[in-house]
């Protein structure tokens, strides 16, 4: 229970607001079952809402692993969006601290928040730590080499070098990203387009069902 | 000072959502019609015939067009955007003048960009571009603005300054236009691939015409074929949801509800 209450508190939903509204949709579904009982509906569809009822219960339960995934898959995205924007101010001769204070304002809170952390960890730790952290509060592992690479440029004053480095492994993160996404979205295409089986099939069953029912008519005459 | 022609004059047809939704209307009627009557020659059912419509009717007009006009403005305001910030800096590394770039550009579009454009007339250079924030409601855009402040009070080569953005802008264009086209290419596969199983209904519905009466009479059948176009909907609306979504453009972070940010560190 307290897994769960964690994982809700990572996502900004309230505990008791997910579980009144998981018992009202359940008592709902359990209140029709009772209806169906008294109408003299077959056991089978009232065995079938139960197994449904559990079935939604289990589901309900469990997509808060998959929408924090979405959440921390966001940031990553959103870390690739706003160092973009710091790429830009140190590439025009900004400090690095100074980009990374800049960069807040396109921020969204939970990024602003790790940002926020990056630069208060700065002014206390002048080593590569407080970079490590951050990249480390991220999915992606490859954050952490961009992260490193700025250190880097941090600490050899802004060296021309040291920023082609920095830009050089940051767009390919960013290319990679891009690819990833993209690929992604058109694979959920090609997903739902194979789906037109699915009707295919379904057509197919149903003749098929008609035909063997009339064949059956016709030799045995039921 | 004479005008520069730099930049394309914006079509007025693609400034509008509102100019094409006739045109949308015919086509959700046609298309539901088209359903609803394939669906009454395989099965001969009038109530269900008539149910099928108004689902058809509802899904396109209800669900369909609100997808349909969120994504078409977000496309129209980020191509505007891009086209806006691009000419802009453009413009500026000629004229050397924020106000005057403003007033030049301000020719260059039609549409709804345009009076939003002349709304703005009158007020100070930074004040107009601040209140295009919320029009274009994107990250990049504000980026854009950050930027016009600093070179406004501080100077320097605006090109030089922002050769990266122009870069990053063009980047996203030539995302979401591949985006575009790929998206169409993948919604004809899905009518094509959709449009044979129907085709296959209707053609085994023919070829089975000696038997037809005695299937019609099945009092599973019209309920079995309404579920299949009932699923061809729900697949419809999640391709139309892949095609209109937009989710890899950012938008701006202040335009969202406040968030409660809860510490990953549990510290107060």
């Amino acid at each position: 229970m307290n897994k769960l209450k964690e994982k809700m508190a990572k996502l900004n939903l309230n505990f008791q607001k997910e579980i009144l509204t998981l018992a009202i949709i359940d008592l709902i579904l359990f209140a029709l079952g009772v209806a169906l009982y008294f109408f003299n509906v077959s056991y089978l569809v009232i065995i079938l809402l139960g197994l449904g009822i559990i079935v939604f219960t289990f589901f309900y339960l469990n997509r808060y692993d998959s929408m924090l995934h979405k959440k921390e898959l966001a940031l990553d995205d959103e870390f690739i969006e706003i160092f973009s924007y710091l790429k830009i101010y140190i590439s025009n001769k900004e400090s690095v601290y100074k980009a990374l204070m800049n960069i807040k304002e396109f921020s969204s809170p939970a990024m602003l928040q790790r940002l926020d952390d990056l630069t208060n960890e700065i002014d206390n730790d002048k080593t590569i730590q407080p970079f490590i952290t951050f990249s480390r509060k991220f999915k992606n592992k490859v954050i952490e080499e961009v992260m490193i690479a700025l250190f880097e440029l941090i600490n050899n004053g802004n060296n021309e070098a040291y920023l082609n480095q920095f830009i050089k492994i940051f767009e390919d993160f960013k290319n990679r990203r891009e690819r990833e996404d993209k690929d992604k979205r058109f694979r959920l295409f090609d997903s739902i387009n194979m789906m037109s089986l699915v009707g295919s099939g379904y057509i197919m069953i149903i003749l098929s069902f008609c035909v063997i029912q009339l064949l059956g008519e016709a030799t045995n005459g039921f | 000072m004479k005008k520069l022609n730099i930049f394309k004059k914006k079509e007025g047809n693609k400034t509008s959502s509102k100019e094409g939704s006739k045109n949308r209307f015919i086509y959700y009627i046609l298309l539901s019609l088209i359903l609803t009557a394939i669906y009454f020659y395989t099965t001969r059912h009038v109530i269900f015939s008539g149910v099928l419509l108004a689902i058809n009717l509802l899904f396109f007009f209800l669900l369909v067009e609100k997808k349909y006009l969120q994504y078409f403005e977000k496309n129209r305001r980020t191509h505007e955007c891009i086209s806006f910030v691009n000419n802009y800096i453009l413009n500026l590394s000629i004229t050397q003048s924020p106000t005057s770039t403003f007033e030049q550009l301000k020719d260059s579009y039609s549409g709804r960009f345009k009076e939003e454009l002349d709304n703005l007339s009158g007020l100070e250079i930074e004040a107009q571009l601040e209140s295009l924030k919320s029009y274009f409601n994107l990250n990049l855009y504000d980026f854009f603005v950050k930027m016009m402040h600093q070179y406004i009070f501080n100077g320097g080569d605006i090109l030089n300054i922002s050769q990266m953005l122009i870069f990053d802008s063009r980047r996203l264009e030539s995302t979401l236009d591949d985006f575009n086209i790929v998206a169409k290419r993948k919604l004809i596969e899905f009518a094509t691939l959709w449009g044979i199983t129907i085709i296959i209904l209707v053609v085994v519905q023919l070829s089975l015409s000696m038997f037809y009466d005695t299937i019609l009479e099945m009092s599973f059948y019209s309920g079995a074929i309404f579920g299949f176009f009932v699923v061809f909907l729900v697949f419809l609306y999640l391709i139309l949801l892949q095609r209109f979504n937009l989710s890899f453009i950012n938008e701006n972070m202040e335009e969202k509800p406040n968030e409660q940010v809860k510490r990953e560190d549990g510290k107060a």
